[in-house]
């Protein structure tokens, strides 16, 4: 790296700030909330037995989908936020979690809800002299998180994904949930027309089949490698596969 | 075979033995060095100023500001290099710019950052002129551009290149024929996307002349094309290839060598010129985009009586090495089946584009999609087995192809079988969910080159034997494969050879005689037919000089395990060291032994395969062969395809190739596996998306190439028909698996869900719209 500074070889780069020694590095859970620290590697949360459970599941199954494993053990939650690159996966999970985004600054913390926290492409709402801190995820009895994702190869960004977490009432229906889908638009979004038309309806497959094609009504971006026609056809079935998965979890839990 | 070679196979250990890599210890331990990692004192950075339109005049280069920036050293232009002569792509643009990214301006400065703020200071002004970028728009009446270069006469607007074939009577075989059937088959741009981008190392030498590392196929090659480029004589210019990070064709082009070399020769300092990845993939050749139309008569029990192909390939702005290997579609028509009557004409066309330049079995990718993918459709037609359909209409030995030539090895009955056996042909796996499985297959035959070859080997007083050849280590395992044909032949260890380009670090154009360089699978067949060649002759030289004290014949003579012995009384010999004389090069009481050789115990040995030539009325051989030899290769792929996402696995794929002598099988295998796997990316990720000619997606995230977790299960398998002219009966192996990839993939897409693809990628995207059908 040196050597290459000294050939003029990273010529936008000023100044490099290494936070890794900020302690920010951590899974805890406290009382009825789990924290993630902003530093916390992609690795360390796939191994985190504290995100292992079906309501936050969707998080460590994100952060085990990304791949290549040098990027699980360099890429960190926090990093992934603040790219605001709208084509990852983390935030599509942190956004149907309803994650509280905790960022600080000279003038102390502040919190932001992930629905209020993806601004535009590459923009959050994390201001200039703030930096993000902390992800603070709910514990919710009856319910399950799932991950579903769509790339060219294996080992790839998304075409699209989606995440959805489901709460299930005692009647076994939906009592309530949150879907988002990433890879669609300029930052992850809530697709609250697939909520709206599955709260308070059965669990079963074929309503969640019918509640997941309101997916295709979004005029997703294209991209150099799948149009907004394809992207429709695929839509409903990745929000499909998270909210079957995700459905399966929370009866698991209620079980 | 000659007795003696009987001999030298029975002492032999190391022909047909996985002996492992010579270079592996290098490569694994990160010490090999590659042109990336070299630095010289004094050295300077280059950077090059690129046009942004695809056709445009320039009319004025204001270098000015540039001039006076802090640690710029020298400025280079078009016109500072001789006028072109040829279709190639100049050096730097002179008064026209054919393509987007085309060199203009070419800066050396103290520091990379101070190149590219001097590159970013100079104005070039251009008057933006209209494109062509569609061959059918390009080579038709209404184009609006004509491209044209020095010394080039065109038949038709934009056609480069024009090869053709005429075989029997194609009209009258399709009056014949019970059915025909016509497809168009087309397949995009790529890159060769080698790991390493291209890089090159440029001193100036005490003559006046230059020494250039580089990424360059060839040490020759880029000699004799560098000098051309710099008006210098052939031998002023001094070219070393050290390790390739991959090749595949990439390195071909020495234009952006020669203005490595002529910054060099200006600042009279060293020069490293390190193109970026985006620059590798923008302006250093890409695999031309193909569109091959075959329209096949046949008869009722099968047999294809005529074929008329007709094949656009998108040639780019310049001719370059493009032009030149468009008859390998002919080639890659003609190697497999036995077509009676035949009409062929392939077209080069220029637009303004990058230009197309060999990737690893140049043409042949796209022919034998084309024809492995229709010969699949017809099948499916005509209701007959796909495989007894080709059975029917394969080259057998003795026959005559349809270039004129006569077939030999073709082993592809046998190389069916074996793929056939691998994959478990005719059993289809339980269907799950949206995934649906399928078998496909596909069969090709890779050509080989023609051209002089040269080594030399020299025996030393302590047994041990250099190598001194251009051999070019583009990961292929040549030194090793090399190695192991002259410790064979002098019945010594491994450890005993001393293959000098792996030594010195660089396959060297000054210490080394003529070669084609790692092109077109060439370096074992030829070189390494070479070296053992000149093993022969430095054999037979020290049997002259054993003849007096063996009192035998010099012919009854042969060496074997550093013994010079009578063949027919092997203790009548005398130790190798032994021919040598014994003499103190140094007085007094650091005085040490040395061995100076009675005579110098060197051997020369030139291959050299002449084409037979080519009948200009036909096309077909004048009589004789056109290429050296064939390399029969079968394929097999099974796929899963999700039909409500489009994406497809190949879950295992089996090859099975006649490499006439597999000298070290798991090279070989390692080719095979590598060969596929490339193709497999090429005909399911790999496309370069294009905007009125420039390239959009020159980038990792957007130029989709399958990684490692999409490579399936392979079972590369080794058959060996040996060829009489090459080293041990080997031909070659580092590209034949190539060819079949794409067609066996798409066939066994087929198999699962009964649509049929003819373009390439084939994409999720694609493969959704074909299921929802037309429209």
């Amino acid at each position: 790296m040196y050597e290459l500074a000294n050939e003029g070889g990273l010529s936008d780069v000023e100044r490099l700030i290494d936070i890794t020694g900020l302690g920010l590095n951590y899974v805890r859970v406290k009382g009825e909330s789990i924290q993630i620290g902003a530093a916390t590697t992609f690795a360390e949360v796939g191994a985190s037995p504290d995100l292992a459970k079906a309501d936050v599941l969707a998080i460590s199954e994100t952060a085990k989908k990304i791949t290549p494993p040098q990027v699980r053990n360099l890429g960190t939650v926090g990093g992934a936020l603040c790219s605001g690159i709208p084509f990852y996966d983390m935030p599509t999970s942190v956004l149907a979690l309803g994650a509280r985004i905790k960022v600080t600054s000279p003038d102390g913390e502040r919190v932001i809800e992930s629905d209020e926290f993806f601004v535009d492409y590459f923009v959050t709402a994390i201001s200039q002299d703030e930096i993000l801190t902390e992800i603070e995820l709910k514990k919710r009895p009856n319910t399950g998180s799932a991950f579903a994702k769509l790339g060219r190869l294996s080992a790839d960004f998304a075409v699209v994904n989606a995440a959805a977490t489901t709460t299930l009432g005692s009647n076994g229906k939906v009592e309530d949930l949150r879907v988002a889908m990433g890879a669609v638009a300029s930052t992850p979004i809530r697709l609250k027309s697939v909520e709206d038309a599955l709260r308070g309806k059965e669990a079963s497959r074929d309503a969640v089949v019918n509640a997941s094609k309101a997916a295709a009504e979004i005029e997703a971006t294209p991209s150099v490698h799948a149009s907004t026609a394809y992207k429709k056809k695929v839509m409903p079935v990745m929000v499909r596969d998270a909210l079957l998965s995700s459905i399966e979890r929370a009866r698991g839990r209620s079980n | 075979m000659s007795s003696q070679e009987v001999i030298l196979r029975e002492k032999s250990g190391l022909v047909g033995v996985s002996v492992p890599r010579l270079d592996t210890g290098a490569k694994v331990t990160g010490r090999a060095m590659y042109t990336r990692d070299m630095r010289l004192p004094r050295m300077l950075f280059a950077s090059i100023k690129r046009s942004p339109f695809a056709h445009a005049r320039i009319k004025a280069v204001d270098t000015s500001k540039a001039k006076v920036l802090p640690g710029v050293r020298v400025i280079t232009v078009g016109k500072d290099f001789p006028p072109m002569t040829t279709e190639d792509t100049p050096a730097l643009a002179v008064d026209e710019v054919l393509y987007t990214n085309q060199a203009v301006v070419a800066v050396a400065a103290e520091t990379r950052l101070a190149a590219q703020r001097a590159v970013e200071a100079i104005e070039v002004a251009y008057e933006e002129l209209p494109g062509v970028f569609d061959p059918g728009v390009a080579m038709s009446a209404e184009t609006p551009v004509v491209i044209t270069h020095p010394g080039e006469k065109q038949e038709s607007p934009n056609v480069g290149r024009h090869v053709f074939l005429r075989t029997g009577d194609a009209d009258k075989g399709f009056e014949k024929a019970d059915v025909v059937i016509e497809n168009t088959y087309s397949t995009s741009m790529e890159s060769h996307f080698q790991l390493e981008p291209l890089s090159f190392l440029a001193q100036p030498d005490p003559d006046g002349g230059v020494t250039i590392w580089g990424t360059s196929s060839g040490p020759h090659k880029t000699q004799a094309e560098v000098s051309r480029y710099l008006g210098l004589s052939t031998y002023q210019v001094r070219v070393k290839t050290p390790y390739l990070g991959g090749w595949f064709g990439s390195k071909e082009e020495s234009h952006i060598a020669a203005v490595c070399a002529m910054l060099a020769l200006k600042a009279k300092r060293p020069v490293k010129l390190e193109l970026s990845r985006a620059e590798t993939m923008t302006a250093t050749g890409v695999r031309h985009p193909s569109k091959i139309h075959i329209k096949d008569g046949l008869s009722k029990d099968g047999k294809v009586i005529a074929r008329e192909i007709r094949a656009i390939y998108n040639g780019g702005a310049y001719g370059s090495l493009g032009n030149n290997v468009m008859r390998n579609s002919l080639y890659g028509a003609c190697s497999v089946y036995d077509i009676p009557n035949l009409k062929m004409d392939v077209y080069r066309v220029y637009t303004n584009q990058t230009p197309g330049t060999p990737k690893r079995a140049p043409i042949g990718l796209q022919v034998v999609w084309a024809i492995e993918s229709q010969m699949e459709f017809v099948a499916s037609e005509l209701k007959l087995d796909p495989i007894e359909f080709r059975k029917r209409n394969l080259l057998v030995d003795g026959g005559m192809n349809g270039l004129g030539e006569v077939v030999e090895g073709a082993s592809f009955n046998e190389c069916l079988t074996k793929v056939m056996n691998s994959i478990g042909w005719g059993q289809r796996q339980p269907q799950n969910g949206p995934w649906k499985t399928g078998k496909g297959l596909a069969i090709a035959a890779k050509w080989g080159p023609t051209g002089p070859h040269q080594a030399m080997v020299r025996v030393r007083e302590n047994g041990k034997v250099e190598v001194w050849a251009d051999l070019v280590e583009n990961g292929g395992g040549i030194y090793t494969g090399v190695l192991q044909i002259v410790a064979t032949e002098f019945g010594i260890a491994a450890e005993d050879v001393m293959i000098m380009p792996f030594i010195l670090g660089a396959s060297e154009s000054a210490t080394s005689g003529l070669s084609g360089g790692a092109s077109a699978s060439r370096q074992l067949v030829n070189v390494g037919k070479a070296a053992q060649l000149a093993c022969l002759d430095v054999k037979r030289k020290i049997a002259e000089h054993a003849s007096s004290k063996l009192n035998v014949g010099a012919s009854e003579i042969d060496v074997l395990g550093g013994v010079v012995f009578e063949r027919k009384n092997p203790k009548n010999s005398v130790k190798l060291s032994d021919m040598f004389v014994f003499s103190n090069v140094l007085a007094g009481k650091l005085s040490v032994g040395a061995y100076v050789s009675g005579d110098e115990f060197v051997g020369y040995g030139t291959v050299n395969k002449a084409s037979a030539g080519i009948d200009t009325a036909t096309g077909r051989s004048k009589g004789g062969r056109l290429s050296p030899y064939y390399i029969p290769v079968c394929q097999a792929a099974e796929v899963a395809v999700n039909v409500e996402t489009g994406q497809v696995k190949v879950l295992r794929m089996a090859a099975a190739m006649d490499v006439g002598k597999a000298i070290n099988p798991e090279i070989v295998r390692g080719q095979i596996i590598g060969s596929a796997t490339m193709s497999m990316s090429a005909a399911l990720g790999e496309e370069m998306v294009l905007s009125n000619g420039r390239i959009t997606n020159a980038n990792l995230a957007d130029y989709k190439i399958l990684n490692v977790l999409d490579a399936p299960a392979m079972d590369p398998i080794i058959l060996e028909t040996e060829y009489h002219n090459g080293p041990f009966g080997a031909k070659g192996a580092g590209e034949p698996s190539s060819l079949p990839t794409a067609a066996c993939i798409g066939n066994a897409l087929h198999d699962a869900i009964g649509v049929w693809f003819t373009a390439l990628p084939i994409t999720p995207e694609r493969v959704l719209e074909a299921l929802s059908g037309p429209g």
